[in-house]
């Protein structure tokens, strides 16, 4: 019935070959290919891409300045010559919204990585040391947390002025708090975790171990409530700049640029439009991104 | 001091003299004393919430002692700064419970093992070649040192984290439940590999389980704790054979046993309640709200272990 | 039955056939990855939004359990508990609320507080007409499964699924709870299907015994059959990996090798990687069925060796 040959022994490579062969990967090519399955994401993803290129090459390219008034000019509706028409001197709205974004996207990027790094010291530290530096530490948090952020911007206006100095000082003091929370709270996660008793037991000292220990593994939550405070940030400048604690004139941000267009809007609706347009978009594509990150990065969803 | 000693003379690796470890009011470790000899493995059996794998880690200090002490080859490190303490780091080491949680996930292999040779400053170009050399003594092969613990089998897993404490070439070991976690088919793999490494390297294990059928194979002595405290301490055989504490004989006989006739015909006895919790343990004799043979006055006793000859102790004085 | 994940398509059991007698306790043994869970999962109709049959038919009391209405099968004539009992009970509701819940979903006829404390008292939990009103963190972990054990017979069920009941308990624990359900399954003459990875628990609880691996039924037969006319290489290499109680010091011989990788399974046996028999036939091709008496079986082709 069967033939005599199939029943000999296996030789011990027979046995062990193709053992393991699935390619090895890192948990951060598994992340990276559940976000590149997320529509939403890399929609979000290449929106951020689209701006912060046309933010940095934008101006260079178009034929106007974003300060160069042309009274023949003013208030066009959008056209040809100028996509998104003009304002009341005459200045191309379409180039103002570019050079509005290199102000929007720098306060956002540079906002949120000083809280990046700020908070990752100070919740890392926090967390990993427990007890009653813990304690201090995060009542510091909870004071600067309880603190209206208009309280800060009054301050700075009287102490150093309106403009972007005072806009990063603000952010600077008041951004960091959530991370630092967030920090921590996975530091306390994971601190009891076997593998950083592990480490101690093998004298790792404690910068080793919330270096190359903690934070690596915290670098999930870290990146997501990044991707949402950069939108934070955006906003948060657009909105001291609408109400005229912001840059001044003849330099442009979204928030400037919305509050120009307030008077007119009845009569010249596109000056509001393409500025807050553009802050809209910009917020949506990072949450999409920051919706996809947080997805991708749960590992609930690990096999 | 070790390395002078005839051969088959007996050498105190570690003495552990009424070690106590409370976490608040809950008395996790209550007065345990028990040493350890050079190359034998010494069982610490008990139910969970009966404080053997705080006395572990209260040993390698993961947790600061509350009282007694523990003497380390003739040096008391009760005491020793975090400082004074790396060089014994690279005496006493530990094997955890969970292969999944022990290694750290952003990791490859042959990075966590790694680790400890860069923590005691073991030279650069070796480090490789060491590296390759424990994965082979743990069964795996130098190929795979770039993989991430996910790409591992949780037996492999443990043969890493085996490998990560050889690698400062300990002299003690204190596993914690290291097989507890695996498949009945691994768990012998690696009982199998840990008495090889301890003939071959001439180690000495505390082996930590409540798997009393593993333990009575792998260790020389075995100490039962019951409520943060050792009930009683013998030779292995000795232990099984004829179990003095009636918490032993109920434990013992509560272990199923692999063979239907045996299992049958065996008698058992079934220990009524629970653990009681360690925030208010019984007065006297912790264990006479259990116990079968319990007498009025043992709510009022104060137990100790006491020699009961050939080497073997018991806290119960009615035995 | 197929689970599907993020990695593919993991086939947890393949090809499975068993059965459950009236009053019999049925042993399923095997080690995690098995597909033990999997295969009674199924026959509860729960397995998961990532889970899906792919085959096959179940057949309760005669009948096809596709045509029946599992909301009333499950927990009226077929009841579970599973292994952890501190996730197992709803931690807002009331012990009396949590057993009632059941009588009244299956329209108990009688006095449904008096059977929640007859089953409470059963189980052992007294004074039950105190303790009834307790909350579940009012209770040890022992106590929870016995609790556990009392809802799940309430309705007086035909049969009784148990995952691992006692894994998560300390051996003393574990002892009572057994002794509890051999008890039980006496006095009410129900059917039991007994999952563990457990060799001590599943000697001293079952009738008949199923080993289980990589998702294939590799032998089943009666308890002796299995403990004392092993037939399969693995049923062996199983019972030789834990210590022998007569030699306790002898060396263990372990089953090499790791488990099989279920995202890719073997085209042939899947114990053939770490079977110390395996022939080059078990690569390719599934063993057949091999009888050895009316109720001991085996996959393998060992038996087929002499066959030409």
């Amino acid at each position: 019935m069967y033939d005599a040959e199939l029943f000999l022994p296996l030789s011990r490579e027979e046995k062990t070959d193709a053992e393991m062969m699935r390619p090895s990967r890192t948990y951060w090519q598994d992340v990276r290919e559940r976000l590149m399955r997320d529509k939403l994401a890399v929609l979000g993803l290449l929106v951020i891409v689209l701006i912060v290129a046309l933010a940095v090459f934008g101006p260079v390219l178009s034929p106007y300045e974003y300060d160069a008034q042309d009274f023949m000019m003013s208030n066009e509706p959008p056209s040809g010559a100028h996509w998104f028409g003009t304002d009341m001197f005459g200045r191309d709205i379409f180039v103002r919204v570019l050079y509005g974004a290199r102000i929007s996207l720098a306060v956002g990027f540079l906002a949120s990585f000083i809280s990046l790094f700020i908070g990752v010291i100070y919740g890392g530290i926090s967390g990993f040391t427990g007890g009653k530096t813990d304690n201090i530490m995060m009542g510091i948090v909870d004071v600067i947390y309880s603190v209206p952020m208009m309280i800060y911007v009054i301050l700075l206006m009287v102490v150093v002025g309106p403009g972007l100095k005072s806009i990063f000082i603000t952010l600077g003091i008041s951004y960091w708090a959530p991370m630092a929370r967030i920090v921590r709270a996975e530091v306390m996660r994971l601190k009891n975790e076997e593998f950083i008793l592990a480490a101690r037991v093998l004298g790792a000292s404690p910068g080793r171990i919330l270096l190359r220990h903690l934070i690596p593994n915290a670098m999930g939550p870290i990146l997501v409530t990044l991707t949402f405070s950069i939108p934070g940030a955006i906003f948060t400048e657009a909105f001291l700049s609408f109400v005229g604690l912001g840059v001044s004139a003849p330099m442009a941000s979204w928030g400037v640029l919305s509050s120009d267009a307030v008077g007119s809007l009845a009569i010249y609706p596109w000056q509001l439009f393409f500025p807050a347009g553009a802050i809209s978009i910009t917020i949506l594509a990072f949450n999409f991104l920051g919706d996809g990150l947080r997805d991708a990065l749960d590992p609930r969803l690990r096999k | 001091m070790l390395a002078g000693a005839k051969r088959g003379e007996v050498i105190m690796l570690l003495k552990v003299e009424n070690l106590k470890k409370y976490f608040g009011n809950i008395r996790s470790v209550d007065g345990v004393s028990f040493s350890i000899q050079k190359g034998e493995t010494l069982g610490l059996v008990g139910e969970s919430g009966c404080g053997k794998t705080t006395t572990g880690r209260t040993i390698i200090k993961l947790y600061e002692p509350t009282e007694g002490r523990i003497i380390y080859g003739g040096q008391d490190i009760t005491s020793l700064t975090p400082d004074e303490m790396l060089s014994f780091r690279k005496k006493i080491q530990m094997i955890f419970q969970d292969p999944y949680a022990s290694l750290n996930p952003r990791m490859t292999a042959g990075d966590i093992i790694r680790e400890a040779m860069i923590i005691h400053r073991i030279p650069r170009d070796e480090q490789q070649d060491r590296v390759n050399h424990l994965l082979r003594l743990v069964g795996l092969n130098s190929e795979q040192a770039g993989r991430y613990p996910h790409e591992f089998s949780g037996g492999q897993r443990q043969r890493i984290g085996i490998a990560r404490a050889l690698a400062v070439e300990p002299e003690l070991i204190i596993c914690d439940e290291p097989i507890s976690a695996l498949d009945v088919s691994i768990q012998a793999q690696i009982v199998n590999m840990l008495e090889d490494l301890q003939h071959e390297l001439g180690l000495t294990y505390l082996f930590i389980a409540h798997d009393l059928s593993m333990v009575r194979h792998i260790s020389s002595r075995v100490a039962v704790m019951y409520l943060g405290r050792i009930v009683e301490l013998a030779e292995s055989e000795e232990l099984y054979a004829s179990p003095k504490h009636p918490y032993t004989v109920s434990l013992l006989s509560s272990i199923p046993i692999p063979d239907p006739d045996k299992s049958d015909s065996r008698e058992t006895t079934a220990l009524q309640g629970e653990i009681p919790s360690a925030l208010n343990p019984p007065s006297g004799c912790t264990f006479h709200t259990r116990c079968p043979k319990a007498k009025p006055e043992c709510s009022m006793l104060k137990t100790q272990l006491a020699d009961t000859g050939n080497g073997h102790f018991c806290a119960c004085p009615f035995v | 039955m197929s689970f599907f994940t993020s990695a593919g398509e993991v086939k947890a059991v393949n090809d499975v056939s068993f059965h459950v007698g009236k009053g019999e306790v049925l042993g399923i043994v095997g080690e995690s990855g098995s597909g033990k869970s999997a295969a009674v999962l199924s026959v509860m109709g729960l397995k998961g939004s990532a889970g899906k049959i792919t085959g096959g038919s179940i057949l309760f009391d005669g009948q096809d359990m596709n045509s029946l209405n599992m909301r009333d099968i499950r927990g009226r004539r077929i009841s579970m508990i599973f292994q952890d009992p501190m996730t197992s009970l709803n931690p807002v509701l009331s012990v009396k609320y949590q057993l009632e819940e059941s009588l009244r979903r299956h329209h108990w006829k009688g006095d449904i507080h008096a059977r929640a404390l007859e089953m409470l008292e059963r189980v052992g939990i007294v004074p039950a007409s105190e303790r009834i009103m307790q909350y579940p963190h009012e209770f040890s972990g022992g106590q929870r499964q016995r609790i556990m054990i009392a809802m799940a017979m309430i309705c007086e069920p035909e049969l009784l699924i148990a995952d691992e009941p006692t894994t998560a308990l300390d051996v003393t624990v574990q002892a009572q709870i057994l002794d509890l359900m051999k008890a039980l399954q006496k006095d009410s003459g129900m059917s039991v299907i007994l999952i563990t990875h457990d060799l001590g628990v599943i000697a001293g609880m079952a009738d008949r015994i199923l080993v289980m691996y990589g998702g294939q039924v590799m032998e089943q037969g009666t308890r002796r059959e299995i403990f004392y006319s092993t037939a399969h290489p693995y049923t062996q290499g199983l019972l030789r990996s834990v210590p022998n109680p007569d030699s306790p010091k002898e060396r263990l011989i372990p089953i090499e090798g790791q488990p099989p990788d279920l995202l890719n399974p073997p085209e042939g046996c899947p114990y053939v990687k770490r079977c110390p028999e395996a022939m080059r036939i078990c690569l390719h091709r599934k063993p057949e069925n091999i009888s050895l008496s009316d109720t001991h079986s085996y996959s393998c082709w060992l038996g087929q060796k002499g066959v030409k």
